[in-house]
């Protein structure tokens, strides 16, 4: 459907009068700080984004900038940085075909090969900004913030991208986004650092290879929590409301229960489990950087099976040779096996089981998974 | 100057990172000492060896990439995995790449070999650290 051009607010006008050869073909106002139009540029012949961001009058538009001197293939591109007002400016960047990283996990179930080959594409990217000569955090990674472009990760937004001080090795801690804040991002003395920035690319391993984790704060509380909020919503007001919240998370986040692990798919191998636990937990414990976590990653890659998810079942793809399909048909776990490639699926009887684990692990033993 | 010895065996390079002078250096991200490539390894799996390779060299600021030369023929001729992961760093590495030739390492010992105080104590290590030491001043 075309979208009026009339309809949009002012600074979205604005901004399109400046580009005349861009086709406006989506318009996203669902971000905190500004809208996101996506088009065709006629003259690059190529689809692209604009984005649209206020900022303070004085402020220095840092994040155009900050991606033009970042050259890195897992990192957006920024074409073109103009400014529409005082305090409003735009720039245009490469458009993503599979949107953010959010969306696209609510779409597709993704297999193990590709959630592992996007969390190493995350960390690659990171790399190149946390390498000496830019020492930037990025203190925002979160699913909303990834862009996925024909199956290739992209870190985008960096509106909240601070340089690391040199002397201390930190940078403030940014208050954004709660549920992705590392434990030492919270207190008097919060502060961020390489090693946050390998959190957060922690938990976005953990929701990659299947992990869940609502956005819904509430959902993020347990039943006594629940009760005292109520007491709380009794006698206080919406700055309580989520103060009170806001303290459960980071008492959940401080004692390492933010995540259910439980909720990792039955398939995700122990060992990548582990690389991805190390990621996530205290400072002390936790990869001080993103190449001992790709390291470590490198490491449990050979023989990783590609497991996934779809509507029929679990399906593991050429494994050995063969397709295995796991489904449940009135209250038995199948499994089916085929020569890698070949159309049809054949019963194979030899695994017998009632749920999924327990079958699972019966494959496990018959073909040698790890 | 950040210089990483690295010492090619099968399908493993073991790596050392070392910086200062021979006479006064000190080891670099110790806790990464080995990046493995899959035997019959995919494009996926070369791709994830080359970008961990390179986030190393990017978080320890990598100068000089220093490789053992590996021999092309006899009985101790390097084989597959060694040649392929040698291809593969020289095509991606972000930091210049040379080789060590393991004569120059046993020249060095005879020479210099009390200033290898650093020298981890497991044998492929060790050598990874040989061929690093070569190219610290």
């Amino acid at each position: 459907m075309a979208i009026e051009i009339e309809s949009l607010p002012n600074e979205a006008k604005k901004a399109l009068q400046q580009f005349s050869e861009f086709q406006l073909a989506e318009f996203n106002d669902s971000g905190a700080n500004g809208y996101v139009m996506i088009g065709r540029h006629d003259v690059l012949r190529k689809d692209v984004a604009i984005k649209i961001y206020f900022h303070d009058e004085n402020d220095v538009d840092q994040e155009p900038a900050i991606i033009a001197t970042l050259n890195h293939e897992n990192i957006l591109k920024v074409f073109d940085a103009r400014k529409v007002e005082k305090c409003c400016s735009f720039y245009m960047m490469q458009a993503a075909n599979g949107g953010d990283l959010f969306s696209f996990l609510e779409r597709y179930h993704l297999s193990l090969d590709l959630s592992y080959k996007l969390l190493c594409q995350l960390l690659s990217g990171l790399s190149a900004m946390h390498c000496q000569y830019k020492n930037l955090v990025h203190r925002d990674l979160k699913p909303e913030n990834l862009l996925v472009h024909d199956d290739q990760l992209v870190i985008a937004d960096f509106g909240s991208v601070r340089r690391i001080n040199n002397a201390t090795g930190k940078a403030p801690a940014s208050k954004h986004s709660i549920l992705y804040r590392p434990p030492e991002a919270f207190g008097e003395k919060a502060f961020f650092d390489f090693s946050s920035d390998v959190y957060q690319a922690g938990i976005i391993g953990y929701l990659l290879f299947g992990g869940r984790l609502s956005n819904d704060l509430l959902k993020q509380l347990n039943k006594r929590e629940l009760k005292e909020l109520d007491e709380v919503k009794k006698v206080g007001g919406d700055y309580e409301i989520s103060k009170f919240i806001d303290s459960c998370i980071e008492k959940r986040i401080k004692t390492g229960k933010l995540l259910d692990w439980d909720s990792i798919p039955f398939y995700v191998p122990k060992r990548v489990v582990k690389v991805l636990k190390k990621a996530i937990v205290d400072k002390v414990n936790r990869y001080a950087n993103v190449s001992e976590f790709l390291a470590e990653l490198a490491k449990v890659r050979a023989g990783l099976p590609d497991w996934i998810a779809g509507k029929e079942g679990y399906e593991l793809s050429n494994w050995k040779g063969n397709d295995y399909l796991l489904i449940e048909s009135s209250g038995q776990i199948l499994l089916k096996k085929r020569r890698h490639k070949s159309k049809i699926f054949r019963i194979d009887n030899s695994i017998k089981a009632s749920d999924l684990c327990s079958a699972y692990n019966q494959l496990k033993d018959k073909v040698g998974l790890p | 100057m950040v210089i990483s010895g690295i010492f090619l065996k099968a399908n493993e390079a073991r790596i050392v990172t070392i910086t200062g002078s021979k006479d006064a250096h000190k080891l670099v991200a110790p806790k990464i000492n080995k990046l493995s490539l899959p035997k019959n390894p995919t494009q996926d799996d070369v791709d994830v060896f080359s970008q961990a390779f390179k986030a190393y060299c990017a978080d320890n600021a990598v100068d000089k990439v220093l490789l053992n030369r590996r021999l092309t023929s006899g009985q101790r001729a390097g084989g597959a995995g060694t040649f392929l992961i040698e291809g593969i760093l020289l095509a991606v590495s972000p930091a210049p790449v040379d080789f060590v030739h393991s004569a120059t390492i046993r020249a060095t010992d005879k020479r210099e070999g009390e200033k290898k105080t650093h020298k981890p104590e497991t044998v492929d290590l060790g050598k990874a650290y040989d061929v690093g030491f070569e190219g610290l001043n």
